[in-house]
C-alpha cells in the first residue's frame, strides 16, 4: 500500500513537472532575414517570430508589473553592424492572478530588425544570433522563464 | 565486407558530426557585436555569451579559460551589463576598483551610461583576475569603448 502511494506520488510529481515544462516549451521562436540574401553596403531587414499557443501568453518587453519577467531580445553578429529593433506593443489584459492589467504578447508576435551589411568583398554570408528570453503564463499561473537561441543566415550578393 | 563498409560510414559520420560541433563551438568564441533595444557592445574574441534561462543581467559574457589554484572557480575575466532605475551618474563615466571575493582579488572596470529619457542607468562591469591583465587588456578596452546606448 505504502509502496503504491510512493509510486503514485512519484508519477504525479514527474508527470506534472513534465507537463508544465512541455507547455512552456511549446512557444516557438523562428526568424529569417528578408529574401535570405543581402547586398554589400546596404541595409538588411529581418524578423523574429514568437508563436505563442492559444492557452498561453508571454509578458511583453514592458509588462507594467515589476513582478513579471519581461521578454528580452538580444541580437549579435560577427559580420553585420548597427543592428536595430523595436519591440512590438503588447496588449493590456487583466488576469485572475493580478489586480492590474498586464501588458502581454499572445498569438503570433513579430519583432522586426534592421542591420547594415559592411562593404567587405570577402563577405559571403552573414549570420545573426538571436537570444530570446521570456516568461510564459496561462490565465492562472506563470512558468519559469525560458531562453531560446536561434541563428539566422543570409547570403551576401 | 559489409561490416567494414558500415564501420567506415559510421566513422565518417562521427568525424563529420565532431567537426560540425567543433566549428560551432569555435564560432561562439569569436568577436561579435551584441545589440538589444537600448545598448550595443562588442564581445571580444575568447569570450562566450551564455544561454541561461534566468539571468538578472541584460548582457553577460565569460572568458573561455578559468583561473587556477585558489581562484579556480572564477573565469579569468567576465563582464555583465545591468540596467538600474534612475540616474546613478550624471554623465558617462568609466572607473576602476578592486574587490576581494572568497579571498581572491578581482579588478573591476565599470562604465555607466545614463539615459535621461528613460530615467535609467546602463552599467557595464568587467571583472578581471589581475594576473591575466595582459591577456585581456585589448578585450577589456574593446568592451569599454564599444559599450554605447543605441
Amino acid at each position: 500500500m505504502k509502496k503504491n502511494a510512493v509510486k503514485l506520488f512519484f508519477f504525479l510529481v514527474v508527470g506534472t513537472a513534465g507537463a508544465l515544462s512541455a507547455n512552456a516549451q511549446t512557444i516557438s521562436v523562428t526568424g529569417s532575414i528578408q529574401k535570405s540574401s543581402v547586398k554589400r553596403g546596404t541595409t538588411g531587414k529581418g524578423s523574429l517570430v514568437l508563436s505563442i499557443p492559444a492557452e498561453l501568453h508571454i509578458n511583453s518587453s514592458k509588462p507594467t508589473s515589476e513582478y513579471m519577467i519581461p521578454t528580452k531580445v538580444g541580437l549579435s553578429s560577427r559580420e553585420v553592424k548597427n543592428i536595430k529593433f523595436r519591440y512590438p506593443k503588447g496588449k493590456d489584459i487583466k488576469f485572475d492572478f493580478s489586480e492590474e492589467a498586464i501588458n502581454v504578447y499572445d498569438g503570433k508576435t513579430v519583432i522586426k530588425f534592421s542591420f547594415t551589411v559592411p562593404q567587405a568583398p570577402k563577405l559571403k554570408t552573414v549570420r545573426i544570433r538571436a537570444l530570446v528570453s521570456y516568461q510564459a503564463c496561462t490565465n492562472e499561473l506563470c512558468y519559469p522563464p525560458q531562453k531560446k537561441e536561434i541563428f539566422l543566415t543570409a547570403k551576401v550578393l | 565486407m559489409e561490416i567494414l563498409i558500415i564501420g567506415v560510414i559510421l566513422v565518417a559520420l562521427m568525424a563529420y558530426a565532431s567537426t560540425k560541433i567543433k566549428n560551432a563551438a569555435k564560432l561562439a568564441y569569436e568577436q561579435e557585436t551584441f545589440t538589444n533595444e537600448h545598448f550595443t557592445i562588442i564581445k571580444p574574441e575568447q569570450f562566450i555569451i551564455p544561454v541561461k534561462a534566468a539571468s538578472e543581467f541584460d548582457f553577460e559574457c565569460y572568458s573561455k579559460d578559468f583561473a587556477e589554484d585558489e581562484a579556480e572557480k572564477f573565469n579569468q575575466c567576465w563582464a555583465v551589463v545591468r540596467v538600474r532605475d534612475g540616474i546613478i551618474k550624471e554623465e558617462t563615466e568609466t572607473f576602476e576598483s578592486d574587490k576581494i571575493e572568497d579571498g581572491v582579488t578581482i579588478k573591476t572596470f565599470c562604465k555607466v551610461l545614463p539615459d535621461n529619457h528613460l530615467n535609467k542607468s546602463f552599467e557595464l562591469e568587467i571583472f578581471l583576475l589581475p594576473e591575466y591583465q595582459e591577456k585581456y587588456s585589448e578585450g577589456i578596452d574593446l568592451m569599454l569603448k564599444s559599450f554605447a546606448l543605441q
